[in-house]
């Protein structure tokens, strides 16, 4: 990670329904150009997505073409076989590092038919192409983090996103692969604004926005994870979008976890230097309230909070404010309802910050805006409908199982999500009464853990077992491939086990299912099998009968059984298993 | 928080088990025969009651020298001799290096403080974007041979092969031995463990758990670092030979 991820694009140049114009900006990730429609909008029945000067352009090459589009949930396939490529490439294209990059497609809780883009737009270029020199692994989930909340949210003070597209064009090596997000098209940015003008008279307007947009994100379940004003966009008509959200995150209970990426100025002490896992750095949304208030000091006086002439400086200024040998000394020119907000977002340990809520009633009042801190429609709710259909169909569990998959950032096929942001919210906290909300298990597998226990009879089967099992098994891994042990997926299936157990109606498969073998599919057949075993278990076995149930999927109720127990060689499994079902069990249940 | 870690000298009684000391920005940490609660006690008579103090400094680090007549010299293990030379009284020095050795003569012994930087940053190349720059977590130098035993345990999936068991400590020795001769098991090991600190390296779940886990560290390093993509196929060089020595 040592060269900067810019992307060249000719003027001209040709992606979609859409024609590069001059170079906006150049982030660490990617470039945005300015860029106005040359063909009719997406799904307009004469959008052939072929013009004669494509065809100069690519000499005719045949391929297909495939638009995929947030806005109206619709696709739009044009000369398929045949055509002349447009720059485009099929989304399903072959290659399963292009399959992750299809996540816009087939998204229920768009807007209305209709409000499509308009004729100019932004896009922005990120170089995801296979045919980098580098494989970017950890770039493509900064890529797949910003289109998934992007395809997800729509909220007033969130940038919008109209689509996007993957460049195919095998002459501009840099080029080809790159993925394209069509965005709403801004003025400027905070940043550039205040290079130009340090103390903007409107800066008490635009933190305000500022903070909506922040209400906003974190009332959907996620956080920004990088606020800074260059990622702060502002609109013809003066008003504020959020944008840049490669390094946004959901949720999970009261922390997410973002790529290990962060602007110093920015961060909050408590990250400086924290801990990583696998998983990456775990950030709650006080890491935004503290950016909010570096923000909030810069626009209204010009200067960075925390003392110091380089980025450098300040980080030790702030690590030493936090230890608590360095007091708080704010600019005198801050105005004295701006001190208190600073100061209750400037804490020195997370704990102590402001929550969005009151941070965005105080920064109203100090505006006197009454603008729209609690709108009705920013407040997300559990659908029925989901729950419903999950018990239902295997169609239905499909779709969560990749949306789960996709959540994972593991680069798995989206092929249909369950409905957009309200799912999300209602995923987190699914059978809160059986499955702890605040351990590991990753929201997007509750219902499908909790739906799948409740299909079966028997109380031992509950979602706490099915739960610590996957955890034991995969570490909820659903991407697993064990080839030595020939177990895959997230409850690691043997191909030929599994085929007793993956039909719903208790018929074999016809042939050995081959993996991979997505959660909709392992879950399911995992509980068919658990609820197979239970019954025949012997009575008066040593031990926790759950557990026994967990041991006899890892080797077999005979095994169990003839053991009276756990059989020594699966102590170790049992006792994780145990340990994991202690953990998810709510306290108070059983 | 802390930015700086010193490692006492070893002692017969707790061999290679001693305390480290973790030093945040602005912290001190007094070294001697008889130091204060809370400072590195060195129990060598060749050694003043209060011999010197390491302040964490940010990044780096000072070393004031209070001896009376003893020069301290601090090295660069990896620095083919790279040292400085700290004067009886300087106060605050400071120190460079990544890696330091404090020499401390005492009576016809030296003794060796260790002292580790592990955030020094490197140079990410920023040209052309704008605003201030979305800097990672990690920073690590190339050069390093921490870098190079990382480089040798990502390499069976560097090359190709996602689940490729990773190579023991012994195979890594052996991977090695062409760029750096003096590799040993315990070289390589501390390499390991100082990874493990420099990036932070969170314990995992499962260190809780019942059951030995001797994989743990490397294969959390090996997957954090792939997927942060620290390491990446093309440097994989660090693992040649330097040309024009062929190797035997």
């Amino acid at each position: 990670m040592t060269e900067p991820y810019a992307v060249p694009v000719p003027r001209g140049y040709r992606v979609g329904a859409w024609e590069v114009r001059e170079p906006i900006a150049t982030g660490a990730f990617g470039s945005v150009y300015a860029a106005r429609r040359v063909l009719p909008g997406p799904g307009a029945p004469d959008d052939t997505g072929r013009t004669a000067a494509d065809a100069e352009h690519d000499g005719g090459r045949p391929d297909g073409t495939r638009r995929t589009n947030t806005g109206t949930g619709t696709r739009t396939d044009t000369g398929t076989g045949t055509g002349t490529g447009t720059g485009l490439t099929a989304a399903d294209a072959p290659d399963p590092a292009d399959r992750a990059l299809r996540p816009a497609e087939d998204t229920p809780g768009g807007v209305a038919p209709g409000a499509g883009p308009p004729g100019e737009v932004a896009l922005k270029f990120l170089p995801t192409g296979t045919g980098t020199p580098r494989q970017l692994s950890h770039l493509r989930d900064l890529v797949e983090r910003e289109v998934e909340l992007l395809r997800r949210l729509r909220r007033p003070r969130l940038i919008r996103m109209y689509e996007t597209l993957t460049v195919d064009d095998p002459g501009r090596p840099r080029l080809d692969g790159a993925t394209v997000l069509v965005l709403e098209r801004a003025e400027g940015s905070l940043s550039a604004l205040l290079s130009a003008t340090p103390r903007p008279r409107s800066g008490p307007v635009l933190l305000a926005q500022i903070c909506e947009g922040l209400h906003q994100l974190h009332h959907a379940g996620w956080v920004h994870g990088d606020l800074k004003p260059a990622n702060v966009l502002l609109m013809k008509d003066g008003s504020v979008r959020l944008a840049d959200f490669n390094m946004a995150a959901e949720l999970e209970g009261t922390h997410a976890y973002t790529p290990a990426f962060s602007t110093p100025d920015y961060t909050p002490p408590e990250l400086l230097w924290s801990e990583i896992g696998e998983r990456g750095r775990r950030i709650r949304p006080s890491a935004d309230v503290w950016a909010f208030g570096v923000l909030a000091h810069l626009v209204l006086t010009g200067s960075f909070p925390l003392p110091g002439g380089t980025p450098t400086a300040r980080r030790d200024a702030a690590v030493a404010y936090s230890r608590g040998s360095h007091e708080l000394r704010l600019s005198p020119e801050l105005p004295s309802p701006w001190r208190e907000i600073v100061r209750a977002c400037l804490t020195r340990t997370h704990a102590d910050r402001i929550g969005t809520d009151a941070l965005l009633r105080r920064v109203a009042d100090a505006t006197g805006s009454a603008g729209g801190p609690a709108r009705p429609s920013l407040r997300t709710r559990a659908r029925p409908r989901l729950v419903a259909a999950a018990v239902t169909g295997l169609l239905a569990l499909a779709a969560l199982g990749h949306g789960v998959a996709r959540w994972a950032g593991e680069g798995r096929d989206p092929v249909a999500r369950p409905g957009g942001t309200a799912s999300a919210v209602a995923a987190a906290s699914y059978g809160a009464a059986e499955l702890r909300t605040d351990r590991d298990v990753p929201p997007a597998y509750r219902l499908l853990i909790v739906e799948t226990a409740h299909d079966c009879g028997h109380a031992e089967v509950s979602p706490a077992l099915i739960a610590a099992m996957l955890k034991v098994e995969s570490d909820f891994d659903p991407d697993l491939a064990d080839p030595a042990r020939d177990e895959y997926g997230i409850a690691r299936w043997t191909p030929s086990v599994l085929r007793w157990w993956m039909n719903a109606d208790g018929t074999p498969g016809e042939t050995v299912p081959q993996p991979p073998f997505p959660p909709a599919e392992s879950v399911p057949a995992m509980g068919r099998y658990l609820c197979w075993i239970t019954p025949r278990l012997d009575a008066g076995l040593r031990g926790d009968r759950r557990v026994l149930v967990a041991v006899a999927y890892r080797t077999s109720y005979k095994k169990v059984n003839d053991a009276g127990g756990v059989p020594p060689k699966y102590r170790d499994y049992a006792d994780r298993v145990a340990h994991r079902l202690q953990e998810y069990t709510p306290r108070g249940g059983t | 928080m802390y930015s700086i870690i010193v490692v006492p000298p070893p002692t017969t009684e707790d061999a290679g088990t001693s305390t480290q000391f973790r030093l945040a920005p602005g912290e001190r940490l007094v070294f001697g025969r008889s130091v204060p609660e809370g400072g590195l006690l060195i129990g060598h008579d060749g050694v003043s009651r209060r011999a010197g103090e390491i302040t964490a400094q940010g990044t780096f680090w000072t070393v004031s020298n209070l001896s009376a007549h003893q020069t301290y010299v601090v090295e660069n293990p990896e620095g083919a001799g790279e040292h400085i030379k700290v004067a009886p009284g300087r106060l605050d020095a400071p120190v460079p290096f990544e890696f330091s050795r404090i020499v401390l003569p005492a009576a016809g012994d030296l003794l060796p403080v260790e002292v580790w930087a592990p955030r020094h940053d490197y140079l990410r190349g920023e040209d052309g974007t704008d605003g201030e720059p979305t800097a990672p977590a990690f920073s690590v130098d190339r050069t390093k041979r921490y870098f190079a035993v990382l480089a040798a345990l990502c390499e069976p999936r560097l090359r190709g092969e996602p689940h490729a068991p990773l190579p023991t400590v012994d195979q890594v020795v052996e991977r090695l031995r062409p760029v750096w001769p003096a590799a040993s098991r315990t070289s390589v090991q501390w390499n390991i463990d100082y990874l493990a600190v420099k990036l932070r390296l969170k314990p995992g779940p499962e260190t809780a758990e019942p059951g030995p886990r001797l994989n743990g560290k490397k294969e959390s390093l090996v997957s954090l670092a792939l997927r942060f993509d620290l390491v990446r196929e093309d440097d994989l060089v660090v693992l040649a030979p330097p040309s024009g020595r062929a190797p035997r």
